[in-house]
């Protein structure tokens, strides 16, 4: 993409004869053209590139050259003033790119609407479209000094605007920020609240064996087994007791946080609850029935016709049944899908509209 | 199963006209089904159905006549002495294919047998249903002259209990069946698929009858009591006769492809009970719905006289459709074994004409050689 801008030496790793002097190439590569240090002999050297004109530099050159203030940049036939505090360290091995990525970073922070700022998908497009279009032309060096022109000219117009989205950006980084540590914390907490009981539990067993030894050795040997049965029983009524209330604890924390952290959130959630219709145009929500609420779980059906609810004695004892509600079933997708189905198309007179 | 409109066009239309209208659009329960491929390929009125049947017909008895001229031009090379016979043997003379009527009862008869067949599978009503479907569907296309329905029957079901989610392997369903190969059924499955033009899903009056079974209920018993003495039992009996009656005359007759579920289910209803079923119907269209639109918001004031009017109208139309409906089934005629073996010679003769003409052609040598 960057053949013309790029000199030479630069380019000469994406040519085609590559093969062949692969062990010059790999020579120039790992040598500093200016002190001719080579990377075999001083394996710590560093190349460095300035943006400006993109020549890979090694570090104590840069370092010799420019620490006294700007310099000419030492390549043959460059010539253009560079600055030691612009030089950065080469990430992509192809230069081109590493100039692009400059260039977008710089293009972005001008430009640095999103899509929330945008009434329609349309003109966010367009404007990514227009950034492509700077960023194409900047890097290619087409009409370079006019689009320059424009950006500045782009800059100084919407100054406010991009410092006040330049903040936004970051509020939302830190909103981020926050929610971590926030669950961070909470898993902490959590933590250490089971370590706690654990400690509580292994002193507490501790102190009943105790008073289980001293029970037995005071009473006579008959009663001993009934008097081990009886701890044992009190042990375990204990520990699940622990459990539950374990989990009781880690809810409320969850619910605790959960309420803490999702304040911002619920502005987007509260939007209208019209369902997706592949169609043109909303689908009808006004249903042609009143539905009735179903009987309620673990309650038995009751064959009274007084009740507010459907009457199906099998429906309603399927709606008993453990191995149908774990799996998902429940009685009123059944009455709701029938009903449904029952006015689906009952304003359809095909004698009428067929004809 | 809804597919994509094919009202397209006059949608676009629309859409251009007013754009701000379009927005607001609503799509009722009605104009889904409308979008369904039942609605949009197999529904008929009385008339299109008739002549449906009647152009297959046609297009079986030429088929017939063709596989006949090549039976004969190949029994004319074999045999020497067919040009002694052959003003016997021309097609006029011989051929004695299946009137339209006839091929009617025909099916008749062997819908009755996919009844059967699927009662000794025990297999669901939905299956039965979507099974009977495929079958008449199948023969709205192609002509028993075509294709002897023997197979087809057994294709279709087989098929029917695949898209009904009611799997069972291609080994256990041929071993009851006499003389039947898993080839003889899987040969055809492709053939009855595209003859369905691959749409597969078929709304049966079934489940609609279970939906208006609860809606009883909440219209008739909710708050209170809307017929005096009337008990959730009544209804339940309702619902079980009217279901029995839905399997016994609905599903053999045509109506499936001239009425909409819910009518069929009503019809079934309505013939069970009247009584209960034109209570019912009353509450609906002249209490709930009026109800509904004061729902809606302001703007049902103004129309409110005319809305009860609509309401009527429709209550009218509702009620004439099921009324169409009870007789259509009722007037379905059943056919006796003795007809149908009669047809089923001819449907023979018609899919094996080489068979008709050397048994004629034996005839007559046998009555040729004394002369």
């Amino acid at each position: 993409m960057l053949e013309g801008k790029v000199d030479k030496p630069l380019s000469n790793n994406t040519d085609g004869n590559h093969n062949t002097n692969m062990s010059l190439d790999g020579r120039v590569k790992d040598m500093c053209p200016i002190c001719k240090t080579d990377k075999y002999l001083s394996p710590n050297m560093n190349f460095l590139i300035n943006p400006e004109c993109y020549h890979k530099i090694c570090e104590s050159c840069v370092d010799r050259i420019f620490s006294l203030g700007p310099a000419p940049c030492p390549y043959p036939g460059c010539g253009k003033i560079l600055r030691q505090n612009k030089f950065k360290k080469q990430v992509f091995e192809d230069l081109g790119i590493e100039k692009e990525i400059d260039i977008r970073k710089r293009v972005s922070a001008i430009y640095n609407k999103t899509q929330e700022d945008f009434e329609n998908l349309q003109d966010y497009n367009k404007y990514l479209e227009n950034i492509e279009d700077i960023v194409f032309n900047l890097n290619n060096g087409i009409n370079v000094e006019e689009t320059q022109a424009a950006l500045n000219k782009y800059e100084q117009e919407h100054k406010l605007e991009i410092l006040e989205k330049n903040m936004r950006e970051s509020q939302k980084n830190a909103d981020l920020g926050k929610y971590r540590e926030a669950m961070a914390l909470l898993k902490q907490e959590k933590l250490s609240i089971q370590k706690q009981m654990e400690i509580e539990d292994q002193e507490y067993q501790a102190q009943q064996k105790q008073e289980l030894l001293n029970k037995l050795s005071n009473s006579d040997n008959n009663n001993s087994e009934d008097i081990i049965a009886q701890a044992n029983l009190n042990m375990i009524k204990r520990s699940s007791l622990r459990k539950r209330q374990l989990q009781q604890i880690n809810s409320q924390l969850d619910q605790k946080y959960h309420l803490d952290s999702s304040g911002g959130k619920k502005k987007s959630s509260d939007k209208s609850k019209t369902p997706f219709t592949p169609f043109n145009g909303d689908r009808d929500l006004i249903k042609a029935y009143k539905f009735l609420p179903a009987v309620a779980e673990n309650e038995p059906a009751v064959s009274d016709s007084k009740a507010e609810t459907y009457y199906d004695p099998f429906v309603n004892k399927l709606a008993l049944d453990k191995q149908y509600l774990g799996a998902g079933w429940r009685q009123q997708y059944i009455f709701k899908k029938a009903l449904d189905e029952a006015f689906l198309g009952i304003g359809c007179f095909i004698e009428k509209e067929k004809s | 199963m809804v597919e994509e409109m094919s009202r397209g066009n006059e949608n676009k239309s629309d859409v251009k006209e007013d754009e701000s209208a379009s927005k607001k659009r609503v799509i009722t329960r009605d104009d889904l089904y409308r979008r369904s491929s039942q609605f949009r390929m197999w529904s008929y009125t009385r008339e299109g159905l008739d002549e449906q049947k009647f152009k297959v017909n046609e297009k079986g008895k030429s088929h017939a006549l063709k596989e006949f001229a090549a039976a004969l031009e190949k029994i004319r090379q074999t045999d020497e002495t067919f040009n002694q016979f052959e003003s016997e043997l021309s097609a006029d003379k011989l051929a004695d294919l299946l009137t339209a009527d006839e091929e009617k009862r025909y099916l008749i008869f062997y819908s009755e047998n996919i009844i059967k067949l699927t009662n000794s599978f025990r297999m669901p009503t939905q299956v039965k249903a979507t099974a009977m479907s495929f079958f008449k569907k199948f023969y709205l296309v192609n002509s028993v002259m075509e294709y002897h329905p023997k197979n087809v029957l057994y294709t279709c079901v087989f098929l029917a209990a695949k898209s009904e989610n009611y799997f069972m392997s291609i080994e256990s369903f041929c071993h009851p069946l006499p003389k039947t190969e898993p080839k003889d059924v899987l040969d055809l499955e492709f053939l009855v698929l595209s003859s369905l033009k691959f749409t597969l899903f078929v709304h049966h009056p079934f489940r609609p009858l279970y939906g208006f079974f609860l809606d009883f209920q909440t219209v008739l018993l909710h708050p209170e009591t809307a017929i005096p003495n009337l008990k959730v039992e009544a209804l339940c009996t309702l619902y079980d006769a009217a279901k029995k009656w839905l399997s016994e005359h609905a599903l053999i007759s045509d109506v499936g492809f001239l009425f909409s579920p819910p009518h069929i289910a009503l019809a079934a209803m309505y013939d069970t009970n009247k009584k209960i079923t034109e209570k019912y119907l009353k509450m609906k269209y002249f209490v709930s719905n009026t109800v509904e639109q004061k729902q809606e918001g302001g703007q049902s004031d103004n129309t409110k006289p005319p809305e009860s009017e609509i309401n009527s109208k429709n209550y009218e139309l509702l009620l004439s459709t099921i009324n169409e409906c009870i007789t259509l089934i009722k007037s379905t005629p059943k056919t006796t074994r003795e007809d149908s073996t009669e047809i089923d010679k001819k449907c023979f003769y018609a899919l094996n004409p080489e068979r008709l003409i050397k048994k004629r052609l034996n005839k007559l040598k046998t009555a040729g050689t004394p002369a």
